[in-house]
């Protein structure tokens, strides 16, 4: 069959060459559609559902919001898991779907399940999924402040509250419209609203309570729409407008009668402007601002979506008042720029090396140059099977390829065909006829197509192994995989086909096969050096098994590290403050930060954000602010090398001398993947399940205390979840009975008062602001004056202290719930043990020594699992994959014998990549790690094309010596040629230090070293042992 | 090959190992020992229900500890000193009293044995942090000294202004006749003993005049000029000069208001001064009591009926040490005050007393003359926390 294709491409060469055009076509189609992001997404597949239930406490948000709702997500197909956290104000449900389900399908289920839950939920509250985003989502920030010394047009200072109006009615609008864009989540400032903040006293005297404000309000609130009257054949609609315009509106709303004057809302209550009880703050160099993160649509194109929102961002700054300054402080195009650029300055660079090297060995620039373009027609396919395979463009999966690798299989078809011209030329004494030339290239592609068929199929089948990586390492490397396995598929069908095709072509005139100085000088060392090595065969052969045993003992000696991570330029800070820290003071403390860092000379701009946004996407307490650092370009930096961890550090020793913080360092995009992935992070998580809180929190610190005790157990610690103070106004209700109350009056008072309550809606064009009942603000927060605060009854009065208790105790801060039931995490590490046998251990001490109460459980979890998992996986895996090279080897050959004298070949290849790494001084990684695969592919590809050719010349000339020699001198070209290029082409990554870099320099480095070793097996070692081997059995 | 993917694998171990190395630190220390030479002693602060014990031993076995031969000073911040006394217990020393919380302090240990005396020092800290005063002050903390000083708590009640029986009459015409001359209308002063109407009597035909029982205002007139009398009254008037403040006193409130206590009345706006006359149960059976309070008022602003709002001095006392409201944190769930020294801030217990809107009266804890910590002292909370400040999604 591959005889036929061979056959039938060089027949119809011309046909294949404008279906190349086509390729070509469809790549650049491909290519606008390719995403193209800085890091491979790893978020998982899930939905996040949001309810807010303003004034809502933990237990509240958990027993009527979170319970209904997962207990309604039971049984959706493809569940993975729910999780939730009930917190002040806000309950968060993320279901987590299978690996591979669509997003928008999980999404239609859900939605089907809210629907049904309206009746279930209390009255207001509305479930609401959060944004179709991953954890790359993020890819915009902007801020909004006062200039500086501005004022509003009335005189008065610019205040958040006026910043927020600005960004809700002008920026936010007109950014959810780019195209790409889900959400534009809104943080700081104030939400502004219309205060109506009554008097206690004057209500008394009044007779009134704050139900009667509040039905006032409503009831004298709206227009009314009174269809339409014929006039004298005109047609008038009819309307009444009664809406609350102003605040001396609202004032003159009549709320009663004293005797028979009306008594109006400013009668008994003080109406302004106020602020909303807000649950997350924004600061941006230590002064408060507000803040604006653009979200990218799951699947967009990242560095688009940002350019764009960009652009339409500084289109936006016309349109605002003079008064406000609008900046972006962080934008993903930046980054996805420099990464990209690394990633083409490597591949440009390694072509451009690729193709000179090709000119070198071959002598001939036609040749060359058909080389040279099977690297940007494969680049078009590949680009084409990433769109299709839904692969997007990052350091990842551009990261593993190297053009060498992809020319590989045509250099050594060109070679042959050259060589194969070359020789008929020189017979015939003159050019071929066409005929004769299409069958000497048909013959000379045949020839060696196999072995190089062959070699491109193991390189691929070693790449298999990566695919069976679940988890994050699996949405990390599965892309590199993919690309690599469609890059290498997609050169060996050029190589089958055009190649060929283009050799017919263009190779027509006479062919100048100058065997260049470099291939002739390699050749004179190599002949004698060959014929040296083969008087030693045992001696090389015990060498190279040395060579083998230090590497193994090297590899150990080396360090570990588990991705390389990338370098993203900007530095990212959880601040973290105690539990019950107040919003106002946490902002306070984080100025103070800002203040810090911004006087830092590296330090460009610093902001963050303090709690929650309005969409709660990233739900944090108060007590959490998340602090990104944007660094200034290392030209402006007083020592443009330092290294990022020196900064680093330098920072950490900064912020640390001030009080009440506790800092954990990232980078912004790591920082967003970890919230959202969010699972357990230590080595294993013991999680308690049941009813009662106490009960939990009681079982998981004996589970602590019974972990701790255990040999090798590190770090345990007990998920927080109490700790927030709490005032509790708990109703008395024998008293409450003799003032004629009923609970609900003392709870819709303390709740209205304190809260505040909704009464409609105050318009101003489009704008829309709440009108809200409250407390004025010296009372609210006073607990000794809501002690006397008169609760109406219907004799006169009453203080809130004589029918309810006031107390202030700490309460649960957070519940988490996993699968519909709550639970608190014991988590550990293990250190000087190894971990099958300490959870062993562990699960065997719990069993024995824990009493559970009846309906609590034990699970267990965290990176055991997987490690438990991906070591099964593997450890059948990687025999089944060896046993495939093997397999496809003796197909190759035919031969048992010599499909394991290419075998050997493996581990003595990957000495080279060790020798590299510790020479380097770089650890092992899973980036080395495939680079360490890719390595055994190339080896066994050219230990292929050296043996094929020894057996060939074997069979004509039955001399054993004599064709091991002849036949390796013949391979020593192709053989030189693929390694050169595969090693130069990943030169050019193995130096860069670009964003990015950090990435691929492991794994170019492994290749480079590992080339090295592999050449010198495939030229010395494998003809060596091919002729011990076979010289035994030639003696028999 | 095969060797690559047991190195991988290993790799996901080793990693996972490292990522996981932040942990918190242990809490500090309860015990302690000492060597000198070939003499050993442990301290140790033993927890029990009804305190902390500091224990002694010799770890060298033959020699036992004598109370006499160990001398334990324990110096707090702020200056305070503490010598502790031993007794025999088990095979070593125990303290005679109880070491108050925190456990936080410089022991100062002496130990002389027949021939030798040895000393060390111990110095053993809790609750406590230290925070640059540059940063101190950037961040806006600040101490005073406690001192003594007077604690005005005051209870807020509510009530209603009206006005006393005494100051409110009703004229009626002794005998029946018809009104020939009336002499006062609506809104009219009139003096105690004035001229309000004329009446000519049926009995006796005679005309009468009808005088004003007291001074006041007149706010009602019910006959006109060439009426009959009847039972109704001529008139009403009331002296409104002086308007009683009936404020409503809840039971919790009870302790707090007493008669003669000053009160400030706050109506309209205004505040007037004046005390609790007299507390009287309230008349239609409510729970509450009424405590009545005269309120002047010449200017006759204030009416009968208007709510007014008292403010009870309930208890004025003048405390050796006070402290403002705003330095109290809470800590373990036990207020606490932050004592300063140099860098140095230290969490103490204390027990608070009587409480204003502004200062608080402490009983224990913390004497007159240590310096504490007033504006944001919710930092050095979280600072001394803060270890335990984590990132909980």
């Amino acid at each position: 069959m591959i005889d036929n294709i061979v056959r039938l491409s060089v027949e119809r060469r011309y046909l294949l060459l404008t279906l190349v055009l086509v390729i070509i076509g469809i790549g650049t189609w491909s290519y606008q559609r390719l995403p193209i992001d800085a890091v491979p997404d790893i978020t998982n597949v899930q939905v996040q559902i949001n309810t807010e239930a303003p004034g809502y406490s933990p237990l509240e948000a958990e027993q009527r919001i979170t319970f209904p709702v997962e207990t309604a997500l039971y049984g959706l197909p493809k569940l993975s898991y729910t999780r939730s956290i009930s917190r002040y104000g806000l309950s968060q449900i993320t279901v987590v779907f299978e690996e591979g389900t669509d997003i928008y399908f999980a999404r239609n289920l859900i939605d089907e399940r809210l629907a049904t839950l309206k009746s279930v939920l209390p009255p207001g509250l509305e479930p609401e999924m959060g944004p179709i985003a991953t954890g790359l989502g993020e890819i915009f920030v902007y801020t909004l402040k006062a200039k500086h010394g501005a004022k509003m047009p009335d005189g008065s200072p610019v205040t958040p509250m006026a910043l927020r109006e600005a960004q809700d009615w002008i920026v936010k609008p007109q950014l959810a419209q780019v195209p790409g864009v889900v959400e534009v989540n809104t943080i700081g400032g104030f939400d502004k609203q219309y205060h109506v903040m009554p008097d206690p006293a004057k209500l008394l005297e009044m007779k009134l309570a704050i139900t009667d404000i509040r039905e006032a309000l409503v009831s004298n609130n709206d227009n009314a729409g009174a269809g339409y009257i014929e006039n004298n054949g005109e047609q008038l609609l009819v309307r009444s407008p009664g809406q609350l315009k102003t605040i001396a509106d609202i004032e003159n709303v009549v709320v009663g009668h004293k005797g028979s004057v009306p008594v109006l809302v400013k009668d008994v209550a003080e109406v302004g402007l106020g602020k909303e009880l807000r649950t997350g703050a924004a600061t941006r160099n230590g002064k408060e601002t507000v803040m604006g993160t653009v979200m990218m649509l799951v699947g967009e194109n990242s560095r688009e979506v940002a350019a764009l929102s960009n652009e339409k961002f500084q289109q936006i700054q016309a349109s605002l008042p003079d008064w406000i300054e609008a900046e972006a402080v962080y934008n993903r195009t930046s980054l996805v720029d420099k990464a990209i650029n690394t990633v083409q300055k490597n591949l440009l660079e390694g072509a451009l090396l690729v193709i000179v090297i090709l000119f070198l060995l071959l002598g001939n620039i036609r040749a060359a140059l058909i080389t040279a373009a099977v690297i940007p027609i494969a680049m078009m396919m590949t680009i084409t099977g990433m769109v299709q395979r839904g692969v997007s463009a990052n350091l990842m999966s551009l990261g593993a390829l190297d053009f060498g690798l992809i020319v590989d299989g045509a250099v050594i078809i060109v070679e042959n065909c050259i060589r194969r011209l070359c020789e008929a030329q020189k017979q015939q004494g003159g050019i071929l006829a066409l005929q004769a030339r299409l069958q000497e290239v048909k013959e000379a592609t045949i020839e060696v197509i196999r072995p190089s068929l062959f070699g491109v199929g193991i390189i691929t089948a070693v790449y298999l192994p990566i695919f069976t990586l679940s988890g994050v390492e699996g949405k990390m490397f599965h892309p590199m995989a993919t690309t690599v396995v469609i890059a290498l598929l997609c050169a060996m069908v050029l190589s089958l086909t055009v190649v060929p095709a283009a050799i017919a072509i263009f190779m027509g005139g006479k062919i100048s096969e100058k065997e260049s100085i470099i291939i002739r000088g390699a050749k004179a060392i190599y002949r004698p050096a060959l014929e040296l090595v083969l008087k030693f065969k045992l001696l090389i052969l015990a060498g190279a098994l040395g060579l083998v045993i230090l590497c193994t003992w090297l590899a150990s000696t080396l360090g570990s590290e588990f991705v390389p991570q990338l370098d993203e330029g900007d530095i990212a800070l959880h601040a973290l403050r105690i539990t019950g820290t107040g919003l106002e003071q946490s902002v306070e403390m984080q100025e103070l930060l800002e203040k810090t860092i911004i006087n830092i000379e590296e330090v460009d701009k610093v902001y963050a954000k303090v709690g929650t946004p309005e969409v709660a996407t990233d739900p944090m307490p108060p007590n959490v602010a998340d602090t990104f650092v944007m660094l200034k370009p290392r030209s402006e930096w007083p020592v443009p090398d330092k290294p990022k961890a020196q900064l680093v550090a330098e920072i950490e020793q900064a912020v640390t001398a001030l009080p009440g913080n506790n800092y954990e360092f990232t980078q912004p995009i790591q920082m967003r993947f970890n919230e959202l992935i969010s699972g357990v992070r230590a080595d294993v998580a013991i999680k308690v399940f049941g009813d009662d809180l106490d009960t939990l929190l009681a079982s998981a610190n004996v589970v602590a205390s019974l972990t701790q005790g255990l040999p090798g157990a590190a770090d345990t610690r007990v998920e927080q979840v109490a700790g927030l103070p709490m005032l509790s106004v708990i109703p008395k209700r024998k008293v409450m009975a003799r003032y004629g109350l009923n609970i609900d009056d003392i709870q819709s008072l303390v709740s209205t008062s304190i809260g505040g309550q909704q009464a409609g809606l105050i318009y101003e064009g489009d704008r829309r602001f709440k009108l809200v009942i409250r407390l004025p603000e010296q009372l609210r927060r006073d607990i000794q004056k809501l002690k006397v605060l008169p609760v109406a009854t219907p004799n006169g009065y009453v203080p809130l202290q004589e029918v309810a208790t006031l107390e202030v105790k700490p309460a649960p801060a957070q519940i988490s719930r996993e699968n519909g039931k709550r639970r608190v995490v014991v988590t550990t590490n293990v250190r000087g043990r190894d971990l099958g046998s300490f959870v062993a251990d562990l699960q065997a001490t719990l069993r024995a020594e824990l009493e559970l109460q009846d309906g609590y459980w034990l699970e267990y979890g965290g990176t055991f699992e997987q490690l438990e998992s991906a070591s099964k996986k593997l450890s059948w895996v990687v025999p089944v994959t060896l046993a495939l090279i093997v397999g496809i080897l003796i197909l190759a050959f035919g031969s048992v014998k010599d499909a394991l004298i290419i075998f050997t070949g493996v581990p003595l290849a990957l000495t080279g990549g060790v020798l590299a790494l510790w020479f380097r001084g770089m650890p092992l990684s899973i980036s080395a790690g495939v680079g360490f695969i890719a390595l055994s592919g190339v080896a066994v590809l050219n230990g292929l094309v050296m043996l094929a050719f020894i057996k060939q010349l074997w069979r004509e000339k039955s001399d054993l010596n004599s064709a091991v020699i002849e036949g390796a001198i013949v391979r020593l070209r192709p053989v030189l040629m693929t390694a050169l290029v595969a090693s130069l082409g990943f030169v050019p990554m193995a130096l860069n230090t670009g964003t990015g870099a950090e990435v691929q320099r492991p794994l170019a480095t492994v290749v480079i070293g590992g080339i090295i070793s592999s050449t010198l097996l495939t030229l010395f070692v494998l003809p060596t042992l091919y002729q011990l081997v076979h010289g035994k059995a030639n003696k028999q | 090959m095969n060797k690559l993917f047991v190195i991988i694998s290993l790799l996901l171990y080793l990693t996972d190992v490292y990522a996981a190395t932040a942990g918190k630190q242990p809490h500090g220390a309860e015990s302690k020992t000492f060597t000198n030479s070939n003499l050993t002693l442990t301290l140790r602060i033993q927890d029990t229900k009804q305190g902390a014990y500091l224990l002694a031993k010799r770890e060298d076995p033959p020699h036992t500890l004598l109370p006499d031969s160990l001398s334990v000073i324990l110096n707090r911040m702020g200056g305070n000193q503490e010598i502790i006394e031993f007794e025999p217990y088990e095979s070593g020393l125990r303290s005679k009293q109880f070491i108050a919380e925190p456990h936080s302090f410089v022991a100062t240990i002496a130990l002389s044995s027949k021939d030798d005396s040895f000393s060390w020092e111990w110095q053993k800290h809790e609750a406590r942090t230290e925070i640059v005063n540059a940063y101190a002050s950037q961040a806006g903390i600040t101490t005073t000294v406690a001192t003594g000083g007077e604690i005005k708590q005051h209870t807020q009640v509510y009530g209603q202004l009206t006005v006393p029986p005494q100051q409110r009459a009703e004229v009626h015409a002794r005998f029946a006749g018809i009104v020939e001359q009336l002499f006062a209308g609506i809104g009219q002063t009139v003096k105690a003993g004035e001229q309000m109407a004329r009446v000519q009597s049926n009995d006796s035909l005679q005309a009468y005049d009808v005088k004003a029982p007291i001074a006041g205002l007149v706010i009602s007139r019910n006959m006109n000029i060439g009426e009959l009398t009847s039972t109704l009254p001529l008139f009403a008037i009331v002296d409104t000069s002086v308007l009683w403040a009936q404020l409503m006193i809840f039971p919790s409130q009870r302790n707090q208001v007493a008669e003669g206590k000053s009160v400030h009345i706050i109506a309209n706006g205004r505040q007037l001064d004046s005390t609790i006359t007299s507390i009287i149960p309230s008349p239609d059976g409510q729970p509450y009591q009424l405590a009545l309070v005269k309120v002047m008022n010449k200017d006759g602003k204030l009416s009968p009926g208007d709510l007014v709002t008292g403010i009870v001095d309930s208890q004025q006392k003048t405390v050796p040490v006070k402290i403002e409201n705003r330095a109290i944190q809470t800590l373990n769930n036990k207020p606490v005050v932050f004592l300063n020294e140099g860098n140095a801030y230290q969490a103490t217990p204390v027990t608070l007393g009587l409480q204003d809107d502004n200062y608080s009266e402490v009983v224990a804890g913390l004497s007159a003359g240590q310096t504490y910590v007033v504006d944001n002292s919710f930092l050095i909370k979280a600072d001394i926390q803060k270890s335990g400040a984590s990132h909980a999604h």
